[in-house]
C-alpha cells in the first residue's frame, strides 16, 4: 500500500510542476506522441531463479533473459528475422563461405569504462572451446578452424567447412577478457558482479528474490528510458498472476487459463495490455524408438491418427495455439506449408494397429500381439499444467483405440538424467524451444545419439542425414530452404514423433509503458525503447 | 549449572554424529550417484569435468569412507559447493537464515503473545463455556490446511480486497524511504505468512499451556495459596502459570524442526526467500551438496533449540537438579 | 462415551463410508474427460462442478479421499507398529539397546520430518507404495517413547514381576501385560497422527511430489483449484474443507480417546 501511495504522490508532484492543465494535454492531436521521458522501473518475474549470469554457462531461460540485456554478442536477429549487427558494425563473407571477417562498432566500452576489442572475441571463442568450461553452446563453435586477431576492431573467422549457422551462432554473448583471464568460470568473482556491454548493467542479486539492473548510460544503441529493470523470482504461475493482478509485477507471461478466463476483469484489462503471438517451438509426444512396439511406422501412424490435436488445443490451451506438423514452427521460413496435417481418425488408427499385428484377442478392451498388451508410459515434467492436462486427454484417446497409457510427472532435472539420458523411457512428452537459425542437425541426425545428447528418441534415417549434412553446409537459402521442406515432409510422413501444438506465448504488460510492440522477436525485443509518461512512473530510485 | 551443561553437551554429541549419518545415507537412498547431476544440468559437459567432480566429493570411494571424508569437510565447515551455481553451500544457507529466523520468530512471539492468555484464562475457567468456546475455536483452528488458509487468503486480503502485498518480502523502490517506512513495508509483507503461520501454530502452545496450567492447579501448593486467601488473580499469574511455563518451554524447544519444515509449503505460496524454499528448490534440483547441508543444519538447529530449552529450564526453576534423563 | 468421542467418530465414519461407498456414490467415473464441460460450477449435473478437463469434482473428490484415508491409514498403522515394536524393545530390554533405541529416536525428531520426507519423496518415485513407507517412517518416534515410557513405569508393578515369577517370556509379558496398558496413550497419539499424515500426504500431492494425476487426490485437487482460483472457487474450496474435516475428525477422536483414558 505505501508502494500505491507513494506513487500517487509523485504522479500528484510531476502533475503540479508541469504546471499544465490536463484539458491542454488533451488537446493535443492524439496521433502526436509526448516525447519519451526517461525514469521508471519494470518489474518482469519469472518462475525459477537464474542458476548463473556468466552467459556461456546458462542454459536455463530466466538466466538467458538476464543476461540477453547485461550482454550484446556480435550479431543479432531484427524484427524481420534476418542477422543483424549488434557488436559488429558489418562482416564479410570470404571464401565462398568459409571464412567471416567481423569489424566491430567505434567506441563500445564495457561497463566498467574498458573499451571493447577483438581480443575479448577471440577470448570468448577460447572459453568456448575450453574443455574445463561446461557451456552447451560448444557445438556451434566446434567447426571453426582458427581465429585471427587482425586489429583492435577487425576479427577473422575460418571454418572447416561451409557452415550455414556460423554468422547467427556469433549471437553467442561476448566476455570482457580483462576480467576474466585466467579465471575459472564456475567460481570467479564475476558471476557475482557480471559486466557486460548490454543496455543494462548490474545492480545487485538479492538471492532467491531479484536481480536489479540499471540503465547503461553509455549503450551504444542510446540509452535506456527506463532507469531499472527488476527481475522478481516468484516460483509459482498463479502467484505470478496474484502479483501482477496487485500490480507488483508489470510484465509477466500468461498461462492459457489466466488469459483467455481469468484476466478478463476491469480492473486488469485497466492495467495491463495482453499480447499474443506464436511461441517459437513445439510441444510433440516422443517415442523410444528402440522400443519394439514403435519401430513400426504404423503403430506411430496409428498414434498420430487417434490423437485429436484441435481437441487438446481448444481443451488445454482454449484455441491459444496451432497444430504442429513437423519440426519447424510456421513462422520458420524452413517449415514446409505443404504439409497437411492428417485428420483425426480413430477407426483407421485402428485398422493401421491391426495391419502392424495390434488386436484385442482377449477381449480386455486392451491391444495385444504375441500375448503382449499395447501398454505404455508417458513421462512428463512437473510444472507445466498444459503438459500434465495434455498428457491426460492423450491417454483417454488412446485408451479409445485399445492402447493403455500410465502417466508420470517427473521433476525436470530427474527425468533427463534417470529417464531420457539413460533411455529409460518408453514414451515423452516434451516440447522444443528452437532458435531463428533453423538447423536442427542436434536433433534428428544419427550421430546424435549419445547421452545427454538430443536425438534421444534414436531416429535414425539415411534420408534425413543427408538432408541435415545438405540443410548446414550450404549458405544458398533457396536449397536450405528445399532441403528442409523435403526434411519436413519426410518426418510427418515417418512420425518418428507425433507433432502435437505450436503454443502462443501471451506476454502481459503494464499498460504506462509505452512503445511495447511484438513482432516475431516477441515483445521484449525493443526494451531499450519502452518508457513511461513522466506522470505515470510509479518508481524513483536513488542510483 | 556448569555441569548440567557439561552433561547436555556430552549427550548432543552422539546426537549429532547420528544426525551426520542420516542425513548422508537419505541422500544415498536416490538410485544413481550424485554425479550424474550436473552432467544434466549443462548437457555438453566434458567425460573429465565429470571425473574431476567423482575425485572431488570421493564418489569412487566406498560409502563409509565417502562418509568420513564428508563428516571431515562438515566439521571444518566446508559443506561443499552448490551443484546448480557453484557457490558454497555455506553462504547459500547463510542468506538464507535471516529471512527463516525473523518470520518464525515474529510467529512465535504472536503465538506466545495469544497462547499465554487463552491458556490460562482456559484453564481458570475449566468446563465453563468460555473454556468449551476457546477449545472449539482452536480444535477449528488445528484442522485447517496452512496452504489453503494461505491461497484464501492471499486471494481475499491481497488480490480482492488489495490490503496486503502478495508475495515476496519488501517493496521495489523502498529505497528513499526512511528506515522506519521500511520497517513498516518488512511487516506488511510479513502479515500474511506470520498469520497463517500463528493460525497453524496456536492450538498446540494454548492446549499443552492449559493443561499444564490445570495440572499446576490441582498441586497442593496452589490449594494452600488459595487456602491462605491470596487473589485469584494472583495465584494465576504467580504461581500457577510461572511453574506451567517450565514444561512449556521445553515444547519451545522441540517445535524448532515443525516450524522450519513448515516453512517449506509457505515460503513456496509466498515467494519468500527462506531455508524451506531452499530446501525445496534443492530437492527439485537435486542440488545434493544444499540438502545435505541444510539437512544436517536443520538438526543442528534443533538440537540447539532444546540445549536452549534445557538451560532456561535450569535458570528458571533453580531447584531443579538434573538428574541423568531417562528418556 | 464422551460428545467429543462421538463428534470425531462420526465425522471419521462419514469420511470413511464415503470412500468405501466411492465407486456407488460418485455420478461418473472420476477420470472422464469433456472438455465441453471444463469449469462448470457446482449444480446441475455436477453437485460440486468440475475441473479444467470437464471432469465431475464430487467424484474426484470421493475418490481423492479414498486416496488420502489409505495413504494416511496405512502410514500411521506402519508408524505405530514401528514404534511399539522400537518401544518395547527399548523400554523392556533397557541397558544398551534402550540407550541406542532411544538415542536413535533422538536423532529422528531432531530432524524437520518435512525436510527427511522431502528429500526421501524427491529421491524415490513418487508411488504410493514410497509415499506410505516414507511418512511411516518418519513418524514413528513419539509412539516409540510413549510405549516405552508406559512400559517402564509398570515393569516394576507387581503383576509383572509376578508373570516373571511364574516364567513367562519376555515377549509373552510384553504382548500381554504391558502392551494393553500402554494402548490408551497410543491410541490417542495415533488419532492425532492419522491427522498428521493427511496433512503431509495432501501437502505433499499439492507441491506436486505426492499422488501423481491422474489419479485424484484432495491435495493434488487444491493445486489445480490454486491455478483456477479466480474462475472455478470450488475447485480450492471443497479439497480444503474435505482435508479440514477428515482432520477435524480425526483430532476430535484423539481428544475424546484422551477425555476417556483420564
Amino acid at each position: 500500500m505505501a508502494r500505491r501511495r507513494s506513487s500517487l504522490a509523485f504522479g500528484l508532484t510531476a502533475f503540479l510542476l508541469a504546471g499544465l492543465s490536463p484539458s491542454l494535454a488533451s488537446l493535443l492531436p492524439p496521433s502526436q506522441e509526448p516525447a519519451p521521458s526517461y525514469g521508471d522501473a519494470l518489474i518482469s518475474a519469472s518462475l525459477g531463479e537464474p542458476s548463473t549470469l556468466v552467459p556461456i554457462l546458462a542454459s536455463d531461460s530466466a538466466s538467458a533473459e538476464v543476461c540477453s540485456l547485461l550482454f550484446n554478442g556480435l550479431v543479432k536477429y531484427d524484427v524481420d528475422l534476418r542477422v543483424t549487427g549488434d557488436l559488429a558494425e558489418r562482416w564479410e563473407i570470404l571464401d565462398g563461405g568459409l571464412t567471416i571477417e567481423f569489424t566491430l562498432k567505434k567506441g563500445i566500452r564495457w561497463h566498467d569504462g574498458h573499451p571493447l576489442t577483438t581480443r575479448d572475441v577471440a577470448f570468448t571463442y577460447e572459453k568456448l572451446m575450453d574443455p574445463a568450461v561446461p557451456t552447451p553452446y560448444r557445438g556451434d563453435f566446434e567447426r571453426i578452424a582458427g581465429l585471427t586477431v587482425i586489429d583492435d576492431r577487425t576479427i577473422r573467422v575460418r571454418y572447416k567447412e561451409p557452415f550455414a549457422p556460423a554468422l547467427s551462432s556469433w549471437g553467442m554473448s561476448i566476455l570482457p577478457e580483462h576480467l576474466l583471464k585466467g579465471q575459472d568460470l564456475l567460481t570467479t568473482a564475476f558471476k557475482e558482479n557480471p559486466v557486460g556491454t548490454g543496455p543494462f548493467k548490474f545492480r545487485r542479486w538479492i538471492r532467491g528474490d531479484r536481480v536489479e539492473l540499471s540503465a547503461n548510460d553509455d549503450y551504444f544503441e542510446g540509452r535506456p528510458y527506463l532507469d531499472h529493470c527488476f527481475f522478481r523470482v516468484i516460483p509459482d504461475a498463479s502467484t505470478i498472476f496474484l502479483e501482477l493482478q496487485a500490480q507488483g509485477v508489470d510484465w509477466a507471461s500468461l498461462t492459457p487459463l489466466q488469459f483467455a478466463r481469468m484476466s478478463q476483469a476491469p480492473a486488469f484489462e485497466r492495467s495491463f495490455r495482453k499480447f499474443r503471438f506464436p511461441s517459437f517451438g513445439y510441444t510433440y509426444l516422443g517415442y523410444n524408438l528402440q522400443d519394439p512396439k514403435f519401430q513400426d511406422r504404423r503403430v506411430r501412424q496409428a498414434i498420430n491418427l487417434a490423437i485429436d490435436k484441435s481437441e487438446i488445443i481448444q481443451g488445454v490451451l482454449l484455441g491459444l495455439g496451432r497444430e504442429a506438423t513437423g519440426p519447424f514452427p510456421p513462422e520458420s521460413w524452413a517449415c514446409n506449408p505443404e504439409v497437411q496435417p492428417a485428420p483425426f481418425d480413430p477407426s483407421y488408427a485402428r485398422a493401421l494397429l491391426a495391419e502392424a499385428g495390434w488386436s484385442d484377442k482377449d477381449g480386455d478392451g486392451v491391444l495385444d500381439r504375441a500375448g503382449q498388451p499395447f501398454e505404455f508410459t508417458l513421462l512428463t515434467n512437473q510444472g507445466n499444467l498444459t503438459r500434465e492436462l495434455t498428457a491426460q486427454i492423450i491417454q483417454r484417446r488412446l485408451k479409445e483405440i485399445g492402447v493403455r497409457v500410465k502417466i508420470r510427472i517427473l521433476e525436470w532435472s530427474s527425468l533427463l538424467k534417470e529417464f531420457i539420458d539413460k533411455r529409460r523411457f518408453e514414451a515423452i512428452l516434451l516440447g522444443w524451444a528452437l532458435s531463428r537459425e533453423p538447423d536442427p542437425f542436434d536433433i534428428w541426425h544419427s550421430s546424435k545419439t549419445k547421452p545427454g545428447e538430443f536425438n534421444f528418441i534414436g531416429y535414425r534415417d539415411p534420408r534425413v542425414d543427408e538432408l541435415l549434412i545438405k540443410g548446414r553446409t550450404t549458405y544458398d537459402e533457396a536449397s536450405r530452404r528445399k532441403a528442409y521442406h523435403e526434411l519436413h515432409r519426410i518426418l510427418y510422413e515417418d512420425q518418428p514423433v507425433c507433432f502435437l501444438f505450436v503454443p502462443d506465448a501471451l506476454p502481459a504488460v503494464h499498460r504506462r509503458f509505452e512503445g511495447v510492440e511484438v513482432s516475431p522477436l516477441g515483445v521484449g525485443h525493443n526494451l531499450i525503447h519502452w518508457y513511461a509518461p513522466r506522470a505515470r512512473q510509479r518508481f524513483r530510485l536513488e542510483p | 549449572m556448569i555441569g548440567l551443561l557439561a552433561r547436555r553437551l556430552a549427550w548432543t554429541l552422539p546426537v549429532l554424529l547420528g544426525i551426520t549419518v542420516v542425513s548422508f545415507f537419505t541422500m544415498h537412498l536416490a538410485p544413481g550417484g550424485p554425479t550424474d547431476v550436473i552432467t544434466d544440468l549443462n548437457i555438453k559437459i566434458s567425460l573429465q569435468a565429470k571425473a574431476e567432480l567423482v575425485k572431488l566429493y570421493g564418489l569412487d570411494r566406498p560409502l563409509p569412507q565417502q562418509y568420513l571424508a564428508w563428516l571431515a569437510r562438515c566439521l571444518r565447515g566446508d559443506f561443499g559447493r552448490s551443484f546448480k551455481d557453484g557457490r558454497t553451500v555455506s553462504t547459500k544457507i547463510a542468506e538464507r537464515i535471516p529471512v527463516t529466523l525473523t518470520i518464525n520468530l515474529a510467529a512465535l512471539f504472536l503465538i506466545l503473545l495469544a497462547a499465554i492468555p487463552l491458556g490460562v484464562s482456559s484453564a481458570a475457567a475449566e468446563g465453563s463455556l468460555w473454556d468449551h468456546g476457546t477449545g472449539l475455536f482452536l480444535f477449528i483452528l488445528f484442522a485447517l490446511p496452512s496452504f489453503w488458509v494461505a491461497i484464501l487468503g492471499l486471494d481475499l486480503f491481497g488480490v480482492r480486497l488489495a490490503w496486503l502485498p502478495v508475495s515476496g518480502l519488501s517493496s521495489l523502490g523502498i529505497q528513499p524511504l526512511s528506515m522506519m517506512e521500511r520497517l513498516a513495508d518488512g511487516a506488511r509483507h510479513l502479515i500474511l505468512p506470520v498469520g497463517v503461520m500463528v493460525l497453524g501454530g496456536l492450538t498446540g502452545y494454548a492446549r499443552y499451556l492449559r493443561s499444564s496450567v490445570l495440572n499446576v492447579l490441582k498441586q497442593d501448593y496452589i490449594r494452600t495459596a488459595v487456602a491462605k486467601g491470596l487473589s485469584e488473580k494472583a495465584v494465576l499469574y504467580r504461581h500457577a502459570l510461572r511453574n506451567a511455563l517450565l514444561p512449556f518451554i521445553t515444547l519451545l524447544g522441540l517445535s524448532v524442526p515443525g516450524l522450519l519444515g513448515g516453512s517449506v509449503i509457505l515460503e513456496s505460496i509466498f515467494a519468500i526467500p527462506g531455508m524451506g524454499r531452499l530446501f525445496f528448490d534443492s530437492v527439485m534440483s537435486r542440488d545434493y551438496p544444499v540438502i545435505m547441508g541444510l539437512l544436517v543444519l536443520g538438526a543442528v538447529l534443533t538440537l540447539i533449540g532444546n540445549l536452549l530449552a534445557d538451560l532456561a529450564y535450569a535458570l528458571a526453576d533453580p531447584r531443579i537438579r538434573y538428574e541423568e534423563e531417562a528418556g | 462415551m464422551n460428545k467429543t468421542l462421538a463428534a470425531g467418530w462420526i465425522l471419521l465414519a462419514g469420511f470413511a463410508l464415503a470412500a468405501l461407498a466411492a465407486p456407488w456414490l460418485a455420478p461418473a467415473d472420476p477420470g472422464e474427460i469433456h472438455l465441453e464441460e471444463a469449469l462448470a460450477p457446482p449444480g446441475g449435473g455436477h453437485p460440486l462442478g468440475t475441473d479444467q478437463l470437464g471432469r465431475d469434482l464430487w467424484a474426484r473428490m470421493l475418490f481423492g479421499g479414498r486416496v488420502s484415508l489409505t495413504v494416511a491409514s496405512v502410514a500411521v498403522l506402519l508408524a505405530v507398529t514401528l514404534g511399539v515394536a522400537l518401544g518395547s524393545v527399548a523400554g523392556y530390554a533397557g541397558g544398551w539397546v534402550d540407550l541406542l533405541v532411544m538415542r536413535f529416536t533422538d536423532i529422528m525428531l531432531c530432524f524437520p520430518t518435512l525436510f527427511l520426507i522431502l528429500a526421501s519423496v524427491a529421491f524415490l518415485e513418487p508411488s504410493l507404495f514410497n509415499l506410505v513407507a516414507i511418512i511411516g517412517a518418519t513418524s514413528w518416534m513419539e509412539v516409540a517413547r510413549l510405549v516405552r515410557a508406559e512400559i517402564l513405569s509398570l515393569k516394576e508393578r507387581e503383576f509383572i514381576l509376578a508373570a516373571r515369577g511364574f516364567g513367562a517370556s519376555g515377549a509373552r509379558i510384553v504382548g500381554r501385560h504391558l502392551l494393553p496398558n500402554a494402548l490408551a496413550p497410543v491410541g490417542v497419539s495415533a488419532t492425532l497422527g492419522l491427522g498428521s499424515a493427511v496433512f503431509i500426504e495432501s501437502g505433499l500431492s499439492f507441491l506436486g511430489i505426492g499422488i501423481q494425476p491422474p489419479t485424484p487426490s484432495w491435495g493434488n485437487i487444491l493445486a489445480e483449484g490454486r491455478a483456477t482460483l479466480g474462475v472455478g472457487w470450488w475447485l480450492s474450496l471443497f479439497p480444503g474443507l474435505a482435508i479440514f474435516g477428515l482432520v477435524l475428525g480425526c483430532n476430535l477422536l484423539s481428544e475424546g480417546l484422551r477425555k476417556l483414558h483420564d
